[in-house]
């Protein structure tokens, strides 16, 4: 048996059948993180302005989001809970990313300078105003190399859902290399276009990102 | 609460194996990670030619792809070759570890960018190699610089080394399937699981913390940086 | 001589430590004064607490007769009215020159956006920040630059009066200059004043009157030249003498 055989990738049916999941790759991966970011930036709020008793279990609700993995949250939500495949695969993700997210913004909430805020009262902004005007614009500049971070992060973790046959690129990919028996290159193929996945989204997000930076503010490491 | 005990009366000691896994591929991963990652970092910020640009190919390729999928590569791909044949133990170590090291390139890259060029030129100005450099006098505060990333790294890798029961490994993740398979009772037992995760990441945290604290030399800044 | 500050013991501790132990003053239009003193003496904590950003435990604030520490009283209003130069000039970040200055008559006074750049252009005019420097963020820009912008953002809210808290000492020695220009022109073009400043020859020339606070009381005022060249208490002579010798 040769050791390797590319031959197999004249098949184009088999790179299609691959190729056809990227869609639903991308779509778990914008549906997690959209989630993410709408939940994460509750829970930061929450944990940020809120009293304590409010705060504290918010807190200990990111640490158990983060501290579990995410292909038990798979099987809770799967197994455990009955959700079909889509419902676990984009719940799971998504509450997971809310937990990493909402510490990214939290995080660069509190990177903000106390000075920054006094000056916006000593104009007579209202807190909403303050919030709104000096707050926000400056956190969400200071985030974005971190929040890039978690987003390429999300779109690599799609692939566990292969755990739950979630169509996605992984399995489709594993269910052709059973199938024609040919794991080295169908793998070596996903991975080159997981590769591709991650590094546009980089380009793209490292696009965002110069665009909207100011010099001095959330400077990437 | 009847049934999360009877879990424990009559899978106690496939838990106990399971969590014997998790542990174990994690530590000898993060240990593999941490010297080809401090290896990669060094021919990253030092090297030069064809194995800078080796290590800088290596750490990208790995991280920007999937865990998952390189552990196919190393377990179901390597073996379809007939050169090497892992055990699935093996695998998932070799697989994790050489995923990790990538990680751990970053961190120590980072680490050595924090450490001023002043350190560097005294060094050099007291006439030692640039070997001696490294080892005497970068070394001991890239550690302790790198310390907190590496609490991070830990952290993920034992949530990673679920990834493991993908070939076969009945790490904790996979008693639990098992568990519920036999029993029914999936929420259960995925719970009692979950519970074993959060307490590892805590007693290992505060560990590193403790670690963090006893190391701790004034002045030597330990700069928080993520995944 | 209308009166547009008055301050009635205030009083201001942090836990058991007692900042501000009963300080009055007031300030006419017009007016320009100066407070010195040792450091920790809680100089900046009056002029947070005379702007509400940080709340006095006791006493009263007036503003133009009324009174602003009342609970019942607008504090955003007032701030509108009162403008704050910082010591680390505190420009944001996340906006050039021009809208620092922008941002107050634009959301605060509810200008339109016409009226808003005209205030702020004749601000920046004002401290002679030049129109090449309007598109600079405050990373881009030197101490002394960022702090004139910081006085036109206070000048651009029209305000009764401003508070400078050290507004030179966090600059090098070859950006004070600028900054004390600007505020000169600023005290001659009739604008009242409450300055904190160790910049002895600045008070000398614009101060109407010095106070000198000390562990959180105003332990000896009069005009410049009786302070500075003639004062009663062998405190202030001791301080001053520091100060000479810093700057020689
Ligand atoms: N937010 C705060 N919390 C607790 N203590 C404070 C706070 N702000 C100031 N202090 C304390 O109040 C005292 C007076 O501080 P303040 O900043 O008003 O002094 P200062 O005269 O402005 O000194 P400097 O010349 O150093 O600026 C100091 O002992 C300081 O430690
Ligand atoms: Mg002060």
């Amino acid at each position: 048996m040769q050791v390797f055989d590319f031959s197999i990738f004249t098949s184009i049916s088999a790179i299609t059948f691959i190729l056809e999941g990227v869609g639903d790759t991308l779509l778990l991966t914008f549906a997690a993180i959209s989630i993410g970011l709408i939940i994460g930036s509750l829970l930061s709020f929450g944990e940020v302005y809120a009293p304590p008793f409010f705060a504290i279990p918010v807190r200990l609700i990111g640490e158990i989001l983060r501290g579990i993995p995410l292909m038990v949250f798979f099987f809770l939500l799967f197994l455990g809970l009955r959700l079909d495949v889509w419902q676990s695969a984009i719940i799971g993700l998504g509450l997971r990313s809310a937990a990493f997210q909402g510490q990214i913004l939290r995080s660069s909430l509190e990177a903000v300078s106390i000075g920054q805020l006094d000056a916006a009262m000593s104009l007579g902004m209202t807190r909403p105003q303050v919030f709104r005007e000096i707050l926000l614009p400056q956190a969400i500049r200071i985030m974005i190399p971190g929040w890039s971070n978690e987003f390429i992060t999300v779109l690599k973790d799609t692939s566990i859902a292969f755990v739950l046959s979630f169509q996605d690129i992984m399995t489709r990919a594993d269910l052709i290399a059973r199938s024609i028996g040919r794991y080295l290159e169908i793998y070596i193929f996903v991975a080159l276009l997981y590769f591709v996945l991650v590094r546009s989204s980089t380009a793209i997000l490292n696009a965002l990102y110069e665009r909207n930076r100011i010099p001095g503010l959330g400077e990437k490491r | 609460m009847e049934k999360f005990l009877g879990i424990f009366n009559r899978f106690g000691s496939l838990l106990l194996s399971g969590l014997g896994y998790t542990m174990f591929i994690t530590i000898v991963a993060i240990v593999i990670g941490f010297f080809l990652g401090f290896l990669l970092a060094v021919l990253k910020i030092y090297g030069r030619g064809v194995l800078k640009w080796l290590a800088i190919a290596y750490i990208e390729l790995i991280r920007g792809t999937p865990m998952i999928v390189q552990l196919f590569i190393i377990y179901y791909g390597l073996s379809q070759t007939g050169l090497v044949r892992l055990t699935p133990l093996q695998a998932a170590i070799i697989g994790m570890g050489l995923n990790s090291a990538a990680y751990q390139a970053e961190y120590f890259r980072s680490a050595f960018l924090a450490i001023p060029t002043g350190q560097s030129e005294a060094a050099l100005s007291l006439g030692m190699s640039r070997a001696q450099l490294i080892l005497n006098i970068l070394l001991p505060q890239l550690l302790r610089i790198v310390l907190p990333s590496w609490t991070n790294e830990l952290v993920a890798l034992i949530q990673y080394s679920s990834i493991a029961m993908v070939v076969t490994i009945m790490e904790l993740t996979a008693v639990a399937k098992y568990i519920g398979s036999k029993t029914f009772l999936y929420m259960q037992s995925f719970i009692i699981v979950g519970i074993i995760y959060l307490a590892l990441s805590f007693i290992f945290t505060r560990l590193m913390v403790y670690f963090e604290h006893r190391l701790s030399i004034p002045g030597i800044s330990v700069t928080k940086a993520r995944v | 001589m209308k009166e547009v500050l008055r301050v009635v013991d205030l009083k201001k501790s942090y836990h058991k430590n007692e900042v501000l132990k009963g300080v009055s003053f007031s300030v006419d239009e017009g007016e320009t004064k100066v407070i010195i003193g040792p450091s920790g003496g809680g100089k900046s904590t009056l002029l947070y607490c005379i702007n509400m950003l940080q709340r006095p435990d006791s006493g009263e604030v007036y503003l133009d007769g009324e009174e602003i520490t009342k609970g019942k009283v607008r504090v955003n209003e007032a701030r509108q009215k009162i403008g704050f130069v910082f010591q680390h000039f505190n420009l944001f970040l996340h906006l050039n020159a021009l809208d620092n200055v922008r941002v107050g008559p634009l959301k605060v006074r509810k200008m339109s956006l016409d009226e808003a750049t005209q205030t702020a252009v004749a601000a920046l005019k004002l401290v002679g920040i030049s129109e090449d420097l309007w598109s600079h963020y405050p990373a881009q820009l030197s101490g002394g630059q960022q702090q004139r912008i910081a006085i036109a953002r206070a000048i651009a809210m029209n305000p009764r009066i401003i508070l400078f808290d050290e507004p030179t000492s966090a600059l090098d020695v070859e950006l004070i200059g600028e900054v004390l220009k600007a505020m000169k022109d600023l005290a001659y073009g009739g604008m009242t004043m409450l300055v904190v400043t160790h910049e002895l020859e600045f008070a000398m020339e614009v101060a109407n009157e010095i106070m000198f606070l000390e562990n959180g009381v105003i332990i000896e005022k009069g005009p410049p030249r009786e302070v500075i060249m003639n004062p009663k208490s062998e405190r202030i002579k001791r301080f001053l003498g520091r100060i000479h010798k810093e700057e020689s």
